[in-house]
């Protein structure tokens, strides 16, 4: 039980971001608890099912039966069926409207919002969002990349393996280029076979082992491999590994092509 | 961003759901022009959710191509707007032969003319300027110093709202945020667009699968990819364009479009039909602050609202459980109008078009919304019919388990 309750803890303390998360989850638990005194409606419509929704959420049999089968990993969603902002932002309004004088009512305001502002995070920052370069909003080198594999198809696809910054773009653009190994690589949703763990940890290494990659690369098939050279130390010949460099993308990305 | 492509984006995302959502302002007789407006607007598109899924999920299964999906879907929404068109015309055909709307003008006072005209929250500030007209009207805020006026109040705040709202659909329209779950969604909606398939090949080796295998068994009964490669099929935009340049500017408007309304039911008197439209402003504005400083964590609503709105379980946070909060307060007063019973069923089923989590999230703030209804008003069959609506979720939630 014990366990469970751990459990539950660390999947709160996940949602919430730790101590960045805890002002702003006082803040609401001070206006449900404000939600109480507001009227009958409100405490229909807000306090109530917040409460179930917290008691569902962090009860440890729940958690148990429900959570670690079927939303394990993702049992902090259920925090979602709290209506946080809102019950905020009401009692925020509510109170207010309490004050009759407009010029105290607009400090008033410019107090809360500085209160929200901080002791919470601004969430557009350059951490977030960042200049795009296409209106795809994907690397540049991806497209490219994918242009080039595209315009030159020997089958109806062409499998290729790619530097790891950019195996969640490829396949934005184009499906027709397909990964020897995606995301999953990392161990997400799906596990990776052997092959395909070995040039993944080849192609994270800064001097990978070449004899591997375009070993496993010839016998799976992948007809093109990339590399970053600003961070992969390789050759600029590879013919004695059966591939060839065709194509560089942005002075970085060099596209080594299978000789047939 | 092109104009052409914002013009087909505003069809599909703005006029098309409003026009699906009339029959919903029909049925339950929303008055006020921009009340209206809104309740179609975030009640269509939940409409609009609700019959893609239904159609998305057996073609998935049968293994049926996206374009045939997608001319189902367009039939299916041909055939509602034909029928809301024409429900409009018997409705409003006084409008047109005009001898009851002459007679009706006669029996309304100014007074009532001027409330039915300018009721709802979102018209205050026309409403302030008929005021004056109406005999009898408070004339106050006009008296009052400049810095004391209403309408000054009123007027700054629904600048600082719009720039804050708008700033918020823009931001992530301008410029570029990358999240990794992309990789799955994105590619399943480039492989479908391009292959006119729906989910047969793994997402990231194109290896075909089927629909319950690997990654896409998670995907087949909440299908949102398939929902953004039709829009992709429709408007000829790439799916990767489509998802981070121009759906969040929609959608973030959209979900405000829901928050408004939650503020207007949340802050209005029992009497009034509509809060005050400086309450609902602040309200959006505490809402905008908490967002634009809610970024605590990834997982937070602000974080699902603001940095990947295009995802169909950002949706799922932002958009469909705050409009079933909504539709729950509505069915939660004593005297309610079925029509907002049968919403929770429309809302539930869009709820599993979403995602996983929407199927499991739905069913659960239907029970607990309809336990406190029933402690409150002891009306078995309001909820049952609650707890029925959760039954789309079930039968969704079986298959992924079983399927």
């Amino acid at each position: 039980m014990i366990t469970y309750c751990y459990g539950v803890w660390n999947e709160f303390t996940n949602f919430i971001g730790g101590r960045a998360g805890l002002a702003h989850w006082a803040l609401y638990l001070l206006a449900l608890l404000c939600c109480i005194f507001l009227g009958k409606e409100i405490r229909k419509k807000l306090f109530f099912p917040s409460v179930l929704v917290l008691l569902f959420f962090f009860n440890p049999l729940f958690y148990a039966a429900v959570g670690t089968r079927f939303l394990s990993g993702i049992y902090w969603r259920l925090l979602w069926m709290l209506p946080v902002s809102f019950i905020i932002a009401y009692c925020l309004t509510q109170m207010t409207f309490k004050i009759k004088k407009n010029v105290l009512r607009a400090a008033a305001v410019i107090l809360a919002c500085a209160c929200i502002i901080v002791t919470g995070e601004r969430i557009f920052t350059a951490e977030t969002y960042r200049e795009k370069e296409n209106e795809y909003e994907l690397p540049q080198a991806a497209i490219e990349i994918c242009d080039y594999v595209k315009e030159n198809l020997m089958d109806w696809k062409e499998t290729i393996v790619v530097p790891n910054e950019l195996l969640c773009d490829i396949r934005q653009y184009s499906s027709a280029v397909s990964l020897f190994y995606g995301r999953n690589a990392g161990g997400f949703i799906t596990n990776i076979e052997e092959d395909e763990a070995a040039v993944y940890a080849e192609m994270s290494k800064e001097e990978p082992d070449l004899e591997v990659i375009t070993e496993i690369g010839k016998r799976r098939n992948c007809r093109y491999l990339v590399f970053n050279t600003s961070f992969h130390q390789v050759p600029e010949d590879m013919t004695a590994y059966g591939y060839e460099k065709v194509y560089v993308v942005e002075d970085i990305y060099a596209i080594y092509r299978m000789i047939v | 961003m092109s104009c052409k492509n914002i013009i087909f984006m505003t069809v599909l995302f703005v006029i098309l759901p409003a026009w699906i959502g009339i029959i919903w302002s029909e049925v339950l007789k929303i008055e006020g022009r921009w009340q209206r407006f809104l309740h179609s607007w975030v009640l269509g598109f939940a409409t609009m959710l609700s019959i893609a899924q239904v159609v998305l999920v057996p073609m998935v299964a049968l293994h049926r191509a996206l374009t045939e999906a997608l001319r189902v879907w367009q039939i299916c929404l041909t055939v509602l707007s034909l029928v809301i068109f024409y429900l409009l015309l018997v409705r409003h055909q006084s409008l047109f032969t005009g001898v009851d709307g002459i007679k009706d003008l006669k029996e309304t006072t100014a007074a009532e003319k001027h409330r039915k005209l300018f009721s709802g929250a979102g018209m205050l500030a026309e409403g302030i300027k008929a005021e004056s007209a109406v005999p009898g009207a408070e004339k106050s805020g006009v008296l009052k110093s400049v810095f004391g006026s209403d309408r000054l109040w009123i007027g700054i705040l629904g600048v600082l709202v719009a720039v804050l709202l708008l700033l918020q659909a823009y931001i992530p329209a301008r410029y570029e945020h990358s999240d990794d779950d992309d990789a799955r969604f994105i590619s399943e909606e480039v492989s479908a667009v391009e292959h006119d398939t729906m989910y047969w090949d793994d997402p990231i080796t194109a290896d075909q699968l089927y629909w319950n295998e690997g990654e896409v068994r998670k995907d087949f009964t909440s299908p949102w990819a398939m929902y953004i490669a039709m829009c992709s099929k429709i408007t000829g935009i790439a799916p990767a364009a489509l998802s981070h340049t121009y759906l969040p500017f929609f959608l973030i408007l959209l979900c405000y479009g829901v928050y408004f309304l939650i503020g207007n039911e949340l802050l209005k008197g029992a009497q009034e039909k509509a809060a005050p439209l400086e309450k609902v402003l602040l309200f959006l504005l505490f809402l905008s602050v908490l967002h634009l400083w809610g970024y605590t964590s990834t997982h937070t609503l602000a974080s699902m609202l603001l940095l990947r709105i295009w995802q169909g379980k950002a949706v799922c946070a932002s958009f469909l459980l705050p409009l079933l909060f909504y539709l729950m307060y509505q069915v939660m007063q004593r005297q309610v109008k079925w029509g907002w019973v049968a919403l929770l069923y429309v809302a539930s089923n869009a709820a599993c078009l979403l995602s996983g989590i929407g199927i499991v999230t739905a069913p659960v703030l239907l029970f607990l919304y309809g336990v406190v209804d029933f402690f409150y008003h002891r009306n078995a069959k309001k909820t049952l019919a609650v707890w029925l609506a959760a039954v789309p979720c079930g039968v969704y939630f079986l298959y992924y388990l079983i399927g």
